[in-house]
């Protein structure tokens, strides 16, 4: 069994159908792509699994357990942590102070004796001031940890938004396009990144559009279209799979699927 | 420029003591009572920015503090009841009703937030004016002085010493807030609230706390106010004394939590004083500050002050 499962999951907006009767199982520590053309259903898919949309029918699964109608909050205490599709930060703080608070809800201590500033209060402080300084040294962000969000490159306001959903410790790692924009370089360096991640037994489920980092980095893909899912399989299956080079070859992303 | 640590703690410490022994500075009894108010409103003015940081606008600030104010002088009139057991009991009252109306709205969206603030100010109003058990539009009267023992806290310095240590009390508690996790999770919730879900922040949870902290230090500030005058009525707490509140607020400086307060309750309060066109002018007066602050001074009075002195970060 996997570490998530989406059973039957449907999503309707109005009239149109945004994920239908869509089935998708996630193994421990794999990486997991899902891909499809413009409008497929995919940031609508993630935005269940995370909890900022609630599905119509069907249940997400983790652990065994089913969160289907728990919050955003709920969802990270048990382990899953999202990025964001946009640049997403606080900007007015630091790249340390943004990861700092991704640790929060690691703190097991009251609101009293935070509030009071109490020796395990601050003790937990400080097991968060390291957790955080071991994930800027480990994104490469640690020279820039006192540069204000908003003044990073783009590229490092992206590797910002991973360390932040580093930072809460999850057993699964969501990453709404973590490569959208980047440049070669930076998408190599990140993809290296997401590897290392996995290495320390985080599940990766990603979307993204750059197909050249999707075939590199996955080792399976589920790929939507029109919200169904159409095929999954490992990256060269997909490759070949005739319903994904339709729906590819159908619109306007068939370049991008060559690459 | 920049001034060092060394610097800085220097400063402060001589504001301190300017604070400390201002009863002994200025001899105007008029002035010390202006300062009194502007104490007692600053805190209030604590409790909007904290609100204001995690982004929940309302205009019934004022509402808490006259729960607080109506609650103690109800209390220490009709049941007779001794200030120092009246004060606490005001926070709590109106930390309480600040909770009770957090569960009904605080997930509600912020336009809708806003709006049943505006009907909780103005009911809040009308229900005192029409309660006889209060003294209805007519006020309520002969509240007494707080006193310890057989000393009445009857003269202007005395009370300005009361005030002193209720603003340093509630202070503290802000800084409490902001310094520990619960601060930093309240930042978070101002900056992004989206973002500041997804690494599990209960962003009802936090907003309630700053709720209700601003509705329990209020109650504080409301109780003393009481005590302070004497007599209230219920104009006093109406949905216009919100919006001065909050103007101090943007006057002060909304990004800093402590000294913004402080700062702006102090020249909206004392400057028209000085210049002596109290009064007849003072909307006039702080109309064209929260202008000028709009336009120029987005960070309010503060935010110019520390750009005249950069420090370090």
């Amino acid at each position: 069994m996997g570490i998530l499962e989406i059973r039957k999951l449907s999503k309707h907006f109005g009239g149109l159908a945004a994920v239908d009767e869509v089935d998708i199982e996630v193994n421990e520590s794999e990486i997991r792509g899902i891909i499809g053309p413009n409008g497929a259903g995919k940031t609508t898919l993630f935005n269940i699994i995370s909890g900022f949309l609630f599905p119509m029918k069907g249940s997400v699964i983790f652990k065994g357990k089913d969160i289907t109608k728990l919050p955003v909050h709920s969802r990270v205490e048990r382990g899953i942590s999202r990025t964001f599709q946009l640049t997403n930060l606080f900007m007015e703080l630091t790249t340390f102070e943004n990861t700092y608070i991704g640790y929060h809800k690691n703190y097991r201590q009251g609101l009293v004796s935070q509030f009071l500033h109490t020796a395990r209060a601050r003790n937990e402080y400080r097991v968060g001031y390291q957790k955080t300084m071991e994930i800027l040294k480990f994104m490469g962000l640690w020279s820039l940890q006192d540069t204000l969000a908003k003044n990073l490159p783009f590229g490092h306001q992206r590797m910002l938004g991973v360390s932040i959903a580093l930072a809460t410790k999850p057993s699964l790692l969501m990453l709404d396009e973590p490569v959208a924009g980047m440049n070669q370089e930076e998408t190599m360096t990140m993809v290296e990144l997401i590897r290392k991640i996995r290495d320390q037994g985080i599940t990766i489920l990603l979307v993204e559009h750059d197909m050249a980092a999707v075939m590199n980095l996955c080792e399976r893909i589920s790929v939507l279209d029109y919200g169904k899912k159409i095929a999954e399989g490992s990256p060269d299956e997909i490759k070949n799979d005739k319903k994904v080079i339709e729906a590819y070859l159908g619109s306007e992303e068939k370049n991008s699927y060559n690459a | 420029m920049s001034l060092s640590t060394y610097q800085r703690r220097f400063i402060l410490i001589g504001i301190l003591l300017i604070i400390i022994f201002l009863p002994l500075i200025i001899s105007s009894q008029h002035l010390m009572h202006i300062f009194i108010l502007a104490g007692l409103e600053c805190i209030v003015v604590m409790g909007f920015v904290a609100q204001y940081h995690v982004r929940l606008l309302t205009f019934c600030t004022a509402t808490f503090w006259g729960l607080g104010a109506y609650a103690s002088g109800f209390l220490s009139t009709q049941l007779g009841m001794s200030f120092w057991v009246c004060l606490p009991l005001a926070g709590v009252i109106a930390g309480f009703f600040a909770f009770l109306i957090g569960l009904l709205v605080i997930r509600a969206g912020w336009v809708t937030f806003l709006m049943i603030s505006v009907v909780i100010a103005e009911v809040f109003v009308e229900a005192l004016g029409h309660m006889n058990l209060v003294g209805g539009w007519d006020g309520l009267g002969r509240i007494p002085r707080p006193a310890i023992g057989s000393y009445v806290f009857l003269s202007k310095a005395s009370y300005y010493y009361l005030t002193l240590a209720l603003v340093a009390v509630c202070v503290l508690i802000f800084k409490g807030f902001y310094n520990s996790a619960i601060g930093k999770a309240w930042t978070a919730i101002g900056q992004s609230s989206d973002l500041a879900e997804s690494v599990g922040i209960n962003i009802s949870k936090y907003r309630m706390i700053a709720y209700v902290t601003a509705g329990f230090t209020s109650g504080l500030s409301g109780s003393l106010y009481a005590h302070y005058l004497g007599y209230i009525v219920p104009p006093t707490f109406d949905i216009v004394r919100s919006l001065y509140i909050s103007i101090n607020a943007v006057v002060g400086g909304l990004g800093f939590v402590i000294s913004g307060p402080i700062i702006g309750s102090m020249i909206i309060r004392a400057i028209p004083e000085f210049l002596r066109i109290a009064d007849k002018y003072q909307p006039v007066f702080e109309g064209s500050l929260i202008i000028l602050c709009a336009l120029f001074f987005r960070k309010g009075i503060i935010g110019v002050l520390s750009r005249l002195m950069p420090h370090r970060r």
